[in-house]
């Protein structure tokens, strides 16, 4: 099993980077249970993500994502969500090209993950800041111990 | 012709960055027709002043996503060219490994995802997965991960390298590495060379347009040059003043564009894969050649939509090329060297390149302590955006009796076919507040 966990954002556009203080939020918490997980910094995503997504059997993807629910609230995604959804592209992922495009690329070309989990968090502010938001940052431990209790449950994700 | 046209395109898809095409016509006569950079400035030059010689590649990587290794090594070479270091054989060698796999990550991606979309009648490259050309998208997705993972050998990440350092390289791929990335590379000749007759399938697609202009790019005896060179156009020849390009880079702004124009010996002149084709195509190493062969391309080649054709060709160059420059490394030994030590100095240094867009200058002047006091670069795409006007402005008149879509759609894969990398042009912009 190879077992990702890919922080997506970016770090310049507010709470875009969630997804890395959250990843690095992860890393830092360092439990051995977690020793054959890899951490990756996926940047702003985009089609190289396509060949992140083939080295691995297992996903969990950290992304600000605009589910219209309240600043800092997570959601728990599953591809199938990204990829037969009827919302419009732009209550997706905040990045270009879209998670959902990747996904769907992966998708066609048998190399999706067997197991593809989205964790969401909804952003309040995507402006030109290296701060989170006030409501975002508010949410920062209580997003951390969600993410690693989902970790310690793998592989039940 | 009394045909009125309104061709508004915001924020043209599949480039990078944020470029506009205006085009209005009233009874037959073009009232406005522009090509907008629209981008935001980005001050780059600004940022490296009062910094370390250590620190100015590392910032100006972060100039592009695409082309951060071309933008890592002229920062390189611009710094080594003021401090007076001299780089060790080994190091020329994997440096041009890397230029190699920038250039082949870039243009197969240019090729792959940006432009065939447009030749293959889609809107992207993500209906293309599960149609007929499923396989297309197979051949072209491999290639992109073979780039990546070149990249990610020589320069230690797929972006924004982390082993090109002042000097020399931080780490060296094992002789192990090696063989596994040519033997990679041999795999990958076979799939590039079905991609050039999938191109050459489509060459029906590309608008029969021709507009001869200046070509600027490196040339060199040696090889076929992409590291290092003369910088050399095809109306004035080799120009050997490297500290004093810009004299052949003559920089203008207009009001449209955030980004600054550029213009030689005539109204504009074009670099990248083309520029470098017509200059250089006798260079181009055999399987090269037969590609250029197969597309019937001879220089000088004057239909810019033909730039997508002259990166395909490149990257069966890069291929042999790299294979050429492993077997020198494997033949040698690839030794753990470190970097030249650096005694900082005062001084001025031009470093030149051509990246996958083509020409790209760093120029940097460093104080006794060896700290940036002023840094210009030039952009490729920068040195393009006149040409793109003027192409237009060519290219309209002849496409006019056509439906509004088709010129629409004529335009946009005019402009795409020049790959051009807007929000690395944006870096200029001198503010003065009052």
């Amino acid at each position: 099993m190879n077992v990702g966990i890919i922080g997506l954002g970016n770090p310049l556009r507010g709470d875009d980077g969630i997804g890395i203080v959250l990843l690095n939020r992860l890393q830092t918490l360092k439990k051995p249970a977690w020793r054959d997980f890899e951490f990756l910094d996926g940047g702003t995503g985009g089609l190289s993500l396509v060949h992140d997504l083939a080295r691995y059997t297992h996903i969990l993807i950290i992304d600000a994502v605009d589910f219209q629910g309240e600043p800092g609230r997570h959601h728990l995604f599953s591809a199938k969500d990204f990829l037969g959804c009827n919302m419009p592209p732009k209550t997706l992922s905040t990045h270009e090209p879209g998670l959902a495009e990747v996904l769907h690329l992966a998708s066609e070309m048998h190399t999706l993950p067997d197991i593809v989990r989205i964790f969401g968090v909804q952003p309040a502010s995507l402006t030109f800041d290296t701060d989170l938001s006030a409501p975002v940052i508010a949410q920062v431990d209580s997003l951390t111990r969600s993410l690693s209790s989902l970790l310690d449950q793998f592989p039940r994700w | 012709m009394t045909k009125d046209l309104s061709v508004h395109v915001h924020h043209l898809t599949r480039v990078e960055g944020h470029g506009d095409i205006v085009l209005d016509v009233k009874a037959g006569k073009i009232q406005q027709l522009q090509w907008q950079v629209v981008e935001a400035p980005r001050f780059f030059e600004a940022m490296l002043r009062g910094r370390k010689y250590s620190e100015l590649r590392l910032i100006t990587s972060r100039i592009c996503g695409i082309c951060s290794i071309g933008h890592s090594l002229a920062s390189l070479k611009a710094t080594e060219d003021a401090l007076g270091i001299k780089i060790s054989e080994q190091t020329q060698i994997l440096r041009r490994l890397a230029i190699n796999a920038e250039n082949m990550q870039s243009h197969i991606l240019h090729i792959g995802y940006l432009a065939a979309p447009d030749l293959l009648g889609v809107g992207s490259v993500v209906p293309l997965a599960g149609s007929k050309h499923h396989d297309v998208l197979l051949k072209i997705v491999t290639l992109h991960r073979l780039s990546n993972v070149m990249s990610n050998l020589i320069c230690g990440r797929t972006t924004h390298p982390i082993r090109l350092t002042v000097g020399g390289f931080t780490k060296v791929p094992t002789k192990h590495q090696l063989e596994d990335l040519k033997a990679s590379l041999q795999e990958a000749l076979p799939l590039a060379k079905d991609l050039v007759g999938v191109l050459q399938s489509l060459q029906n697609k590309i608008p029969d347009f021709e507009r001869e202009t200046e070509y600027i790019g490196l040339s060199s005896p040696k090889e076929y040059a992409l590291y290092d060179g003369t910088m050399t156009s095809t109306d004035t020849g080799p120009f050997h003043e490297n500290k004093n390009y810009q004299s052949l880079m003559k920089e203008y702004v207009v009001p449209q564009s955030t980004a600054k124009y550029a213009k030689h010996a005539r109204a504009s002149y074009l670099v990248g894969a083309l520029a470098r084709f017509n200059l250089n195509s006798s260079q181009l190493h055999p399987q090269a050649q037969e590609a250029a062969e197969y597309f019937d391309m001879h220089a000088p080649c004057t239909n810019p939509f033909l730039n997508t054709y002259a990166q395909m060709i490149e990257f069966i160059h890069n291929i042999e090329d790299s294979q050429l420059l492993i077997d020198m490394l494997l033949s040698r030994g690839p030794r753990d060297e470190k970097p030249v030590t650096v005694t900082p100095k005062a001084g001025r240094g031009v470093g030149i390149v051509e990246v996958p867009r083509g020409i790209l200058v760093h120029d940097y002047t460093l104080d006794k302590n060896g700290n940036c006091t002023k840094a210009n670069c030039i952009i490729p795409t920068n040195q393009n955006h006149a040409n793109i006007q003027l192409d237009m402005e060519a290219l309209v008149p002849t496409i006019l009796h056509k439906s509004p879509q088709d010129i629409e759609l004529t335009l946009e894969m005019l402009v795409r076919a020049y790959d051009p990398c807007i929000s690395c042009s944006t870096h200029y912009l001198t503010i003065h507040f009052i």
